[in-house]
């Protein structure tokens, strides 16, 4: 498995954000970018950065920093995902789930008698939540099914480009999946007890 | 508008290596790594990647935080080194002349075509270009360097792209582009002023 993939960004528990060097095999940290303390990133399509802070608070990332006009509003949030319909999916600070829509959060409730910490879709768009027990579902015929992705108690899941599974387990610690389970990554990341994970798109 | 590319990396005047944060269209300081000031990055054989200090010394980065010494390779002290891409690897001296490496050492190739140099640099092609000591540019055809009409700047260093497009940076520690009839001046990348840019390869 490469531990160190191109392109990837993480945030810690002090809500600051670190990059990966993969020629030297480094983590560097970029502190509280835009002076906010960040509990999770999220990347859309058009390459927007939607940034969630640790009030559940939302911004977009821009010159000179986060940008609050455009963002969606009105929640507080634990996180956000892109839908690859290009539907904007939160999670709010309750665990319900809500799809910004006409300017305003629509209200999902606890989609599936869960409570979320987050929502993930890999690459060829099935989702999966993670639940505030730390568990992970995949979304099958309106209801969570067993994701497959078991043995750790989870924060976030997410996936690289080439479909693979990684995860940040509830001791900050980072997981990669590979089959039939997740490989301890440890802290890899220059140490961190981590928070979340985001691959941006691959470089050129 | 000239994008910087997602994969560069570049050394600044201070010796500590920096690159570029595609996601937030930022730049960040990765500090004297290995505890060296470096002046420049180069690509070897394997993908290996080496680093010549600011004495000139040369060492290949182990992976683990640390340069590991070319003892052999140390002989010369050295500007700059690169791999054409036959696999020879060329040095500039910092005397201004050029040798290449070879199983008996440094071969003294002395002042190259008349020129003491900055560096060296190849195209995808192959095609030699030099910096000479006054920020003048040649490309090296027939046994002699000739105007490779990059323009008017004097410049510290030129390298390449993955697409081909030729990259400098300025005497005044700038980066510049090739837009095809002029060097885009792309500024101070973070603020730095720089010594030399390197751009990731694939991986």
């Amino acid at each position: 498995m490469t531990l160190f993939q191109q392109n990837l960004c993480g945030i810690g528990r002090d809500g600051n954000v670190g990059v990966q060097a993969p020629i030297f095999d480094r983590w560097s940290n970029l502190g509280n970018i835009g002076g906010w303390t960040l509990r999770s990133l999220a990347i859309a399509p058009n390459g927007w950065i939607y940034g969630v802070g640790t009030q559940g608070n939302v911004g977009i990332w821009g010159i000179g920093g986060w940008q609050t006009q455009e963002a969606p509003h009105g929640w507080t949030l634990k996180s956000l995902v892109r839908g690859p319909d290009g539907t904007l999916y939160g999670v709010g600070t309750n665990g319900n789930v809500g799809i910004w829509r006409n300017n305003a959060w629509q209200d999902q409730g606890n989609l599936g008698g869960w409570t979320l910490k987050m929502i993930a879709f890999d690459p060829t768009g099935k989702k999966y939540g993670v639940g505030t027990d730390g568990n992970i579902g995949h979304w099958v015929d309106m209801q969570w099914v067993d994701s497959g992705y078991d043995g750790w108690t989870v924060d976030m899941l997410t996936f690289d480009f080439s479909g693979r599974a990684w995860c940040v387990g509830t001791q900050g610690n980072i997981g990669g999946w590979n089959y039939p389970g997740w490989v301890d990554l440890g802290h890899f990341t220059g140490g961190w007890d981590m928070a979340w994970l985001l691959w941006g798109p691959m470089l050129r | 508008m000239t994008l910087i590319p997602r994969n560069l990396y570049a050394v600044g005047r201070d010796g500590n290596v920096g690159m570029t944060v595609p996601l937030l269209d930022s730049w960040t300081d990765l500090g004297n790594l290995g505890g060296w000031t470096l002046k420049m990055l180069a690509r070897g054989l394997n993908n290996s990647l080496y680093g010549v200090g600011t004495d000139g010394n040369i060492g290949v980065w182990n992976g683990s935080g640390g340069w590991v010494e070319q003892t052999s390779m140390n002989s010369w002290a050295v500007k700059m080194l690169a791999w054409a891409p036959d696999g020879t690897a060329w040095g500039v001296g910092i005397d201004g002349n050029v040798g290449t490496w070879g199983p008996y050492g440094w071969e003294n190739k002395g002042i190259f075509g008349g020129w003491t140099l900055k560096m060296l640099a190849f195209d995808s092609a192959g095609v030699m270009y030099g910096v000479g000591t006054e920020g003048n540019v040649g490309k090296w055809l027939t046994g002699k360097w000739c105007d490779p009409h990059l323009g008017t700047w004097t410049l510290d260093m030129l390298t390449f792209d993955s697409a081909g497009t030729p990259w400098c940076v300025g005497t005044d520690g700038n980066v510049g582009a090739w837009n095809g009839a002029a060097w885009a001046d792309i500024g101070n990348i973070g603020g730095w002023s720089m010594s030399w840019l390197y751009f990731m390869p694939a991986q």
